[in-house]
């Protein structure tokens, strides 16, 4: 017997539009997600392209009108453990990890978190900032409920503290909570698992790890980023000097045979966005992109290329550096080929920034395992008929959008998720008719 | 526009004049000729060659070091063409070339196919000796060198690989300098030639060395014996 | 109309060997050219302009483009590119057909080894290249389970005698010594010729063939299951070109390997060395064997700790500065005084090598005009078996 559910795995911003689209048409929507927050990498991000939009004030929104939607159903912080049956009658079990917080007595206030003694690394700000062992992944984060790390805690390992118990007006923590298991039936699934990072550290002639003034884009971000580490002042690792001279090295670990052969479609955009940005935060800023090809196919893309060409001072030099070296003062050096005037050239600058290639995350693996999906051979989730059903996957019933299928920015994965919700609704309609 | 000169051990004709594909010309109708008397041959550096190593100075004063070009120079009016710093130079930055009618060539290409009895190397600089030779030593089974300065052991190797017999080095006993340091240094050189062959397996009787003075004769009995053998 | 000639039918085909190396997905970014040690001393050189200058050019002009002789074939540049254009591979045809062409290098030493490798193809010699064994009262035999293969040691001895390196007694006799102590008798060919790397390199193929053929048929002979070398030019070639173009299936390792594997399963034992050495990756290891972990595991069991990288090392590591016992020149040597300087820099006063020509060609740069180029002359350049056979047990 065919349900009017769907399940949601990934509350990106295009599982939250895939959310609200279905959940508008009447559909009850289980969204599942991870992370303690939904929002995923859009959240991360400082501004957008290529209309430089705040990222975080445009998503919140979306995120609210998705959590609060009463034809929503949001887990966060939980898991898809198992799925049975065929399309129209789909039997999941969702693992909800224990929060050990009370859901309904949490207020978000924040007062745990300034008490609680255990600082570890924020996987938020890519390590580059510190956040406690119970904490709020990120300011604007819905649902607004603090969770404990079970890993870094200190009384969960080692039976000590329960400083914030005592802190909490609420008498939300709870550390006797235990996973819980609900069981759903739904009619069809769609998949927005998203992207990882591919580490820097693959390419030794980068000196990523090795130097400090080496980062990637998304470390960048961070920096630029109002609520991120530095408070949006950008101030370069190894001294806190704000830098006036940044080299982008495009294609860092994609477009190569010897790391991911596809091209991951996004970073000559944000390059340009990071680069714009850095120019207004200071007039100064000079920045260097060493590109292969400058890949900007978009609705007012190749326009936003030629504004910051002439408005931001941006350089763009046709090489693909072979090397990175630094001289004592830290500042880095950048080694390259110079491909129009053919001549073997070093520049020193103040930053460089990787643009990392991006790969399906761990997530898209585990569900592509999990819901017996077909993958490609970089892993991403594989789409049979791309031509006419591109949100289509190998099992009927489970679609997929967004990054775990191809590489995508917010247009067309918002754009994607329409379309899933599209066909969603089109086949469980049918079906129950 | 500087003028790069390239080096060929002997350029096919069909090349001779043609420019290079990146900018370069073949150099021997480039090479600077020296008109002193019969003069029949110039010795020369290649400039990007010469890496200032210790190898030629020793054997000629007129091999200069030049310290603003840090190449070497050879003074070419007191030159004799002997031969030996070509043979002491690794990198092959000294080069000899023949500008006259003379055969001076160290190419053995036009022995492939043929089976010779015994190629002479020998001294370009006296008719008598070359008198001794099959077709006056300028036959098909000759090989002349300016002088027996030139010998290398690659020379000979080549040569018996090539299918000849034998290799008779020819040089006189002039005790005029730099001759006399020539005939140790050559003799230097086929002791290496004797030593290299025997560990290869050649017999090393193959290489012979016929060092005297012009009218004592020897180098036709050298060559029937080679090739009787 | 007439007079008009009728249009040619075009060849559709792609030359095969432009197929074969991948040239055609040359992304044209420049990433070669940035890592190429010529290019660092040579400007007018590089990788990424000579493949589109040979894509352009006629046949004639291959013949006397002199660039495609400059390139080390070092492998540096096809570890780095993104689209898998094997450069080497493509230098190595092109040379073929320039030599066809009249097209011609300049070969270094009079060409005296060239002449030594066309002798050995030649005829059937009977060459007495075992005298070392004696010297170095080691045991060998005529058929084993592991080969040596010698390589050429025993004819550089004769000609660079002057240097004073580590001569063919001390190599070799030092590995078998080392393989004896493990209880290992490896074989060894008294009718081995030279592996043709140089020949195979610089586009001779016809004398490749004749050396390669000869030598599988000897290394058959000796029924072995596993060659060792103390060269990793011999290694690399018999590992891959004999297997591709000869057909020979069999296990190759380089001496650093091979002491590396002895090592870890405990059958040698070493006394412990100090003091602060810095190592040379070889570029037939490092760029076309892909193994820089291996030497160093082995100098690190010797000497724990005293090893200190040069700036450029690993898979970022710089040639030697000479190819093939050709077009050694004054860049060259630019090659080598960097590469001495680099060393010094590292604090250390012993550089270890693990390929023969890389110590001869140090110990000639060495025995120059030091001073002059800035480069200490009481620099030591050992090879790595002899480094271990003096710390062994």
């Amino acid at each position: 017997m065919t349900t009017k559910d769907v399940l949601v795995i990934g509350a990106s911003i295009v599982g939250i539009q895939v959310s609200i689209d279905l959940a508008n048409m009447g559909f009850k929507v289980h969204l599942v997600e991870s992370t303690p927050s939904i929002g995923g990498r859009m959240a991360q991000l400082d501004k957008t392209f290529p209309t430089n939009d705040c990222s975080i004030c445009i998503l919140a929104p979306k995120m609210i009108e998705c959590f609060q939607h009463p034809n929503v159903d949001t887990m966060t912080y939980s898991e898809v453990a198992s799925i049975e049956g065929n399309i129209g009658d789909f039997k999941v079990k969702v693992r909800k990890k224990p929060r050990y917080i009370d859901y309904n007595k949490c207020t978000g206030c924040g007062d745990c978190t300034t008490k609680c003694p255990t600082k570890v690394p924020n996987e938020f700000d890519l390590d580059l900032g510190q956040r406690k062992a119970i904490y709020l992944p990120f300011p604007q984060a819905v649902p607004r409920k603090v969770t404990i790390d079970a890993k870094v805690c200190k009384y969960l390992t080692k039976g000590v503290c329960r400083v914030c118990e005592k802190t909490c007006q609420a008498g939300a923590i709870k550390f006797d909570q235990k996973e819980e298991i609900v069981d759903l039936k739904v009619g069809a699934v769609v998949v927005a698992t998203g992207l990882d990072f591919y580490d820097m550290k693959a390419l030794p002639e980068y000196g990523y790890g090795k130097y400090k003034n080496i980062i990637t884009s998304m470390e960048y971000e961070r920096l630029q980023c109002a609520s991120g580490p530095t408070l949006g002042h950008i101030k370069r690792p190894s001294d806190g000097k704000e830098p006036l001279r940044i080299a982008f090295i495009q294609c860092a670990g994609s477009r190569d045979v010897r790391h991911n052969l596809y091209c991951t479609g996004v970073c000559c955009m944000h390059t340009i966005k990071e680069a714009i940005m850095s120019n207004e935060h200071n007039n100064a800023t000079e920045s260097f992109v060493f590109y292969m090809d400058m890949r900007t196919p978009g609705k007012n893309f190749q326009e936003y290329m030629y504004r910051a060409e002439k408005e931001y001072k941006v350089n763009f030099i046709r090489s693909r550096p072979a090397k990175v070296t630094v001289n004592e003062k830290g500042d880095p050096i950048v080694w390259y080929e110079d491909t129009v005037d053919r001549k073997l050239k070093s520049m020193t600058v103040d930053l460089v920034i990787l643009a990392q290639a991006l790969v399906p995350s761990k997530g898209t693996k585990e569900m592509a395992k999990v819901l017996g999906v077909k993958q490609d051979q970089f892993g991403f989730l594989d789409i049979p008929d791309s031509l006419l059903k591109p949100v289509d996957t190998s099992v009927p019933g489970i679609f997929a959008c967004g990054f775990c299928q191809a590489p995508t920015d917010i247009p067309e994965g918002v754009a994607q998720a329409s379309g899933a919700a599209a066909r969603v609704a089109e086949m469980l309609e049918v079906s129950s008719r | 526009m500087t003028k790069k000169v390239t080096v060929w051990h002997e350029a096919p004709k069909a090349l001779q004049g043609k420019v290079g594909g990146n900018g370069m010309e073949v150099a021997l109708k480039e090479v600077p000729v020296q008109p002193i008397g019969m003069r029949a041959f110039v010795t020369f550096v290649i400039p990007d060659y010469c890496s200032d190593c210790i190898y030629c100075e020793g054997t000629c004063a007129n091999l200069k070091f030049n310290k603003e070009r840090k190449i070497m120079i050879v003074n070419q009016v007191g030159c004799r063409g002997c031969g030996q710093c070509i043979s002491s130079c690794p990198t092959g930055a000294l080069q000899q070339r023949n500008t006259y009618l003379g055969k001076i060539d160290e190419d053995f290409t036009h022995l492939l196919g043929k089976e010779p009895a015994a190629v002479p190397q020998s001294c370009n600089m006296c008719p008598v000796v070359s008198g001794e030779m099959p077709d006056q030593g300028n036959g098909p089974n000759s090989v002349r060198l300016l002088c027996s300065g030139r010998y290398e052991a690659s020379l000979a190797l080549e040569a018996l690989t090539k299918g000849c017999k034998g290799v008779v080095v020819v040089g006189c006993l002039f005790k005029d300098f730099p001759f006399e340091r020539n005939k140790v240094a050559t003799e230097d050189k086929l002791r290496f030639s004797k030593l290299l062959m025997m560990r290869l397996g050649i017999d090393p009787d193959k290489v012979q060395h016929v060092n005297k003075y012009v009218t004592e004769g020897g180098v036709r009995e050298c060559i029937q014996r080679l090739s009787g053998a | 109309m007439k007079g008009e000639k009728a249009p040619v039918e075009a060849d559709t085909g792609v030359d095969p060997l432009v197929m074969r190396t991948n040239v055609l997905y040359c992304l044209d970014c420049g990433k070669c050219t940035g890592t190429c040690p010529v290019t660092a001393v040579k400007p007018g050189f590089s990788p990424r302009r000579l493949v589109e200058m040979t894509l352009m050019a006629k046949p004639e002009e291959i013949a006397t483009n002199n660039y495609i002789w400059d390139c080390l074939t070092c492998g540096k540049c096809s570890n780095y590119c993104p689209t898998d254009v094997r450069f080497s591979d493509y230098i190595k045809g092109l040379r073929a057909r320039a030599l066809e062409q009249g097209g011609f290098s300049v070969m270094n030493h009079g060409g005296i080894t060239y002449s030594i490798a066309r002798a050995m193809a030649k005829g059937d010699l009977k060459q007495k290249r075992l005298e070392w064994v004696g010297g170095a009262k080691v045991t060998v035999a005529e058929k084993g389970d592991v080969l040596l293969f010698t390589g050429c040691m025993v004819y550089f001895d004769l000609i660079f005698e002057p240097l004073h390196i580590d001569g063919a007694m001390t190599v070799l006799g030092n590995a078998v010594s080392i393989m004896n102590r493990a209880g290992i008798v490896p074989a060894v060919m008294a009718d081995e010729v030279c592996c043709g790397h140089d020949e195979l390199w610089s586009g001779e193929e016809g004398t490749f063939a004749k050396l390669m053929e000869k030598n599988i048929q000897a290394i058959k002979r000796t029924g072995a299951k596993k060659i060792v070398t103390v060269c990793p030019e011999c290694a690399s070639t018999i590992k891959k070109y004999y297997k591709e173009m000869g057909g020979l299936e069999i296990e190759v390792v380089h001496i650093s390997q091979f002491i590396d594997d002895l090592l870890k399963g405990g059958k040698i034992k070493l006394r412990l060395a100090k003091g602060k050495v810095t190592f040379q990756d070889p570029c037939r290891l490092a760029q076309h064997m892909e193994e820089v972990d291996a030497p160093r595991n082995v100098i690190a069991a010797v000497n724990p700790g005293g090893l200190v990288e040069m700036r450029d090392s690993k898979e970022l590591a710089s040639c030697c500065g000479t190819a093939l016992w050709r077009n050694c020149d004054s860049f060259s040597e630019g090659m080598r005084g960097d590469r001495l300087r680099q060393a010094k820099e590292t604090g250390a006063d012993l550089v270890i090598t693990a390929c023969p020509k890389c110590q001869i060609h140090f110990s000639c740069t060495l025995s120059g005009k030091c001073e002059e180029k800035g480069i200490d002359p009481n620099l030591k350049v050992k090879d790595l078996v002899t480094y271990v056979a003096e710390n062994m047990e």
